[in-house]
């Protein structure tokens, strides 16, 4: 059997294009939960993506005609699928067809109707049309097409070219990112496709979606120094918007075509069962059969709690430098696993662990020497790195990956 | 590709025609119709879609009574009963190894999968538009002081069957607008093939029937404008079809690898899956095209190692609008020439109505049964074929041997998918008196 090979990956998020400046913002302590830019009441820290940054492609008029139907995750997956242009432009109509496409999206309705939806229902009491009726004359057209989150993956076909299959893996159990990767490793690993494109977004996350968010996990209500994952300080979750492409190929057939890969999938899964850490543990011991990781992005969200269930867990099996992305650009739900696959590519890359962002004060309840504090840290040997995303409080899903230095 | 055997030993499912195996058959040998106008929602002054599939009310208050619980919706609750109904069918229910593969697509709004619960969520919305307005700050701060903070028990479905199977769930939900289903099969048959589970419990459920979901279907004219009688309101491939009609439904099936069925040597499954093809087509969001659906019907032809002269039935996905039927009729044309006229045509939502994502699983439940019983059933409300179907139509049900099944299942955004289902030595035979 082939290895599957990482042949690109791209990342949009508070801090701008592509992981390296994640990477660089973690390096300088530069976070992404800067002031609104809307300027509306601030009322959950929330790393946004520059919205200037995202472009509707113009080039045929099937974009202009299709508009209509596309999402924020649409358009967001898009942005990030075309990213890796270089990596499949040069693909024939053949190969094409054995390339397929994996969206991981939340809801992608609810952003658009959260606040029209409260002001119908409430003009329905008084309004003389039937409910059913008051809905389909006031609400936009093709709002329920726009969310239909497998949507996102025709617009990502369409930028891509890639046409074995379409599918939106997706929902509750917000370890989407790496359910999306395992069910691609799946179809390479069974041989239907020689390539998949796995795309992740978290599109802007509704007020009322931030109030369950903190009743499940509690959210932090500042972004200073000190409310950082690990810190004796933190107070709840971190979130963030983003969307995440990472390319994986089978690499005989990467290599073949001149692509060198930059890294590798060594081990990929997600569990659900009866608790997070029996998910988390089960992954780690049994599936996955991580070996020897050297760094490990944690999915630590600055949770009191479950940032440290998640690291006894982890800890309990390996003796592995930790750190996490949450503290400079936010937990992006769907999204997250994908980011930090991209940040372990980057980190290889440079032989390099980043420092968590926002981090003060290490918590007593972790072994400070383990955790990237402040600076970040050179590392002689980068073979192995581990992956990790939960799903919300209760789901009892966890997700592992990890990502091994290519030997080419 | 890695060749591990994957056979279908157990089926359940809740639909407007019958919410246990025995029901649901007897049914589709009856032509029973599970439409009716619709009573829960006032849709009078919608330009169509009067007219629903809707569970039977005593099967319903059957699976509250079983399934019950607050932090379940009612699309949660038939798909809990489909699971264990197809559990209890391959026996597994004391014999499932610790770690078993769950895959499964589900269409069930957050605003509510009831009418009622979508009049609750209208309640929880007033009182928020009331309190907060517009502002997100003041939605917040009111949802902050009314619930408190930490304060939720997470309810996820995952989590839930995990609990009630009492086992380590591979967990992976799919979806794939109206071929979801048949694309959860697909990943459920993967799922086996690459070694990773030796049993894996598929499932879809579809339950919409809220105002908001109406008056969106409405919005897209996609829906029967038909003014008859309700039972004949879903009539692929009759002329006077003029759309498709939504229906609530769940089905279950369980996968096994041959090996262990063969270790356990207590039952007999269904039939064998396998061989699919799937594509995804840019050219519209909603319009179906006939060679994507030819690509796919050969791709899984190919896969599967059954010539077209192997196939005797298709499970079409039929659904009743001008477009679909047309594309779908003609592309089988081409596929199978001159057979066409040999070919038995399967199609289920002229009596169940489009559960999207449902359909493509209690469809390949109904063609299981088909190829277990050797019978063929009929399309009873095509009762007028459009000509330019050039498909066969039964009229009576007929008994028939059927060697291999072919399913189709497509959707908006492109999806279009394909798959072999065979009836192989040592699969089941049902005898029809005995169930």
């Amino acid at each position: 059997m082939d290895k599957i090979s990482i042949v690109g990956a791209s990342v949009i998020s508070g801090a701008g294009k592509g992981q390296h400046a994640i990477f660089d913002a973690m390096e300088k302590e530069i976070t992404a939960f800067a002031p609104d830019r809307q300027g509306e009441p601030r009322y959950y820290p929330m790393a946004r993506i520059d919205e200037r940054e995202i472009i509707w492609p113009d080039d045929d008029p099937w974009w202009s005609n299709n508009k209509k139907f596309a999402s924020t995750s649409a358009i967001w997956a898009v942005n990030a699928a075309r990213e890796l242009q270089s990596t499949y432009c040069n693909l024939t109509k053949d190969e094409r067809g054995r390339s397929a496409i994996i969206v991981a999206v939340g809801g992608t309705g609810e952003e658009e109707l959260s606040r029209l939806m409260p002001r119908l229902l409430a003009l329905s009491l008084t309004d003389e049309r039937p409910l059913a009726t008051l809905l389909y004359e006031e609400v936009p057209d093709y709002s329920y097409v726009r969310g239909i989150p497998s949507l996102s993956g025709q617009y990502v076909a369409r930028i891509t070219g890639f046409r074995a299959s379409n599918v939106a893996v997706y929902g509750e159990t917000n370890c989407g990112g790496i359910g999306a990767l395992t069910l691609g490793a799946r179809m390479l690993k069974t041989d239907e496709v020689d390539r998949v494109v796995v795309v992740g977004v978290a599109p802007p996350i509704t007020p009322e979606g931030l109030s369950a968010v903190k009743r499940l996990e509690g959210l932090a209500d500042k972004a200073t120094k000190g409310s950082g994952p690990f810190d004796r300080g933190r107070a709840g979750a971190l979130m963030g918007q983003g969307a995440a492409a990472i390319l994986l190929e089978r690499e005989s057939v990467a290599l073949n075509r001149g692509l060198e890969p930059l890294g590798t999938l060594g081990s990929v899964g997600v569990l659900t069962a009866s608790s997070e850490k029996r998910a988390l543990s089960s992954l780690l011991s049994e599936d996955t059969k991580v070996r020897h990781p050297d760094l490990w992005f944690s999915h630590a969200t600055g949770s009191r709690y479950r940032d440290k269930d998640e690291y006894a867990t982890v800890r309990s099996a390996y003796d592995v430098l930790v750190t996490s992305s949450k503290g400079t650009i936010g937990f992006v739900p769907e999204c997250s696993g994908l980011i930090d696959i991209a940040l372990a590519l980057e980190a290889i890359r440079r032989l390099r662990a980043p420092p968590i962002g926002l981090l003060d004060v290490v918590d007593p309840a972790f072994c400070a020497s383990d955790i990237v504090h402040g600076i970040g840290r050179e590392v002689s040997r980068l073979n192995e790195v581990l992956v990790t995303a939960l799903g919300f409080t209760g789901a009892h899903t966890a997700g592992v990956a990890t990502i091994n230095r290519w030997n080419g | 590709m890695m060749k591990n055997e994957v056979l279908m030993t157990g089926l359940g499912v809740v639909t407007p025609i019958g919410s246990t195996k025995r029901e649901f058959w007897s049914g589709i040998l009856q032509g029973r119709s599970g439409l009716r106008t619709e009573d829960g929602i006032d849709v009078s002054d919608l330009p169509c879609g009067w007219v629903s599939g809707v569970i039977d009310e005593h099967d319903r208050d059957t699976i509250d009574k079983a399934w019950g619980s607050a932090h379940r919706t009612w699309g949660d609750r038939i798909m809990l009963s489909a699971i264990f109904e197809a559990v209890e069918d391959a026996r597994l229910a004391k014999i499932l190894p610790e770690r078993v593969g769950f895959i499964w697509a589900q269409s069930c709004p957050s605003s509510g999968s009831s009418p009622s619960e979508y009049e609750r969520f209208r309640q929880e919305q007033v009182e928020l538009y009331n309190a907060a307005g517009d502002s997100a700050a003041e939605i917040i701060k009111f949802l902050d002081a009314k619930y408190g903070s930490m304060s939720e028990r997470n309810y996820t479905f995952a989590s839930d069957v995990a609990r009630q199977l009492d086992r380590v769930l591979v967990p992976t939900r799919v979806e794939a607008t109206c071929s979801g289903g048949l694309r959860a099969i697909i990943e459920g048959v993967r799922l086996i093939q690459s070694g990773e589970v030796e049993v894996a419990v598929v499932a879809a459920g579809v339950a919409r029937r809220n105002h908001y979901v109406y008056s969106q279907y409405a919005q897209l004219t996609a829906m029967s404008h038909w003014k008859g009688s309700p039972q004949q309101a879903s009539m692929p491939f009759d002329i006077r079809r003029s759309g498709m009609v939504i229906s609530e439904a769940a089905g279950a099936i369980i996968l096994e690898a041959a090996s262990h069925v063969r270790r356990r040597n207590d039952v007999q499954p269904y039939c064998t899956l396998g061989g699919w093809g799937l594509a995804v087509g840019t050219e519209h969001v909603t319009a179906p095209r006939a060679y994507l659906v030819e690509q796919v019907i050969e791709e899984a032809l190919k896969n599967s190692g059954v010539s077209k002269d192997e196939i005797d039935a298709v499970s079409v996905h039929g659904t009743s609008t001008k477009l679909n039927d047309l594309t779908e009729a003609a592309a089988l044309e081409k596929i199978f020439g001159s057979r066409i006229k040999d070919i038995e045509i399967l199609a289920l939502k002229a009596l169940t109505g489009h559960a999207s994502a449902a359909s493509g699983v209690i469809e390949v439940i109904s063609s299981a049964l088909s190829l277990t019983a050797g019978i063929v059933p009929t399309v009873p409300t095509c009762v007028e074929k459009d000509p330019k179907c050039r498909v066969n139509i039964r009229k009576e049900v007929a008994n028939k041997r059927l060697r291999n099944i072919m399913k189709d299942s497509f959707g908006f955004g492109g999806q279009y998918a394909s798959m072999v289902m065979k009836y192989t030595d040592g699969s089941r035979r049902i005898d029809v008196s005995a169930m």
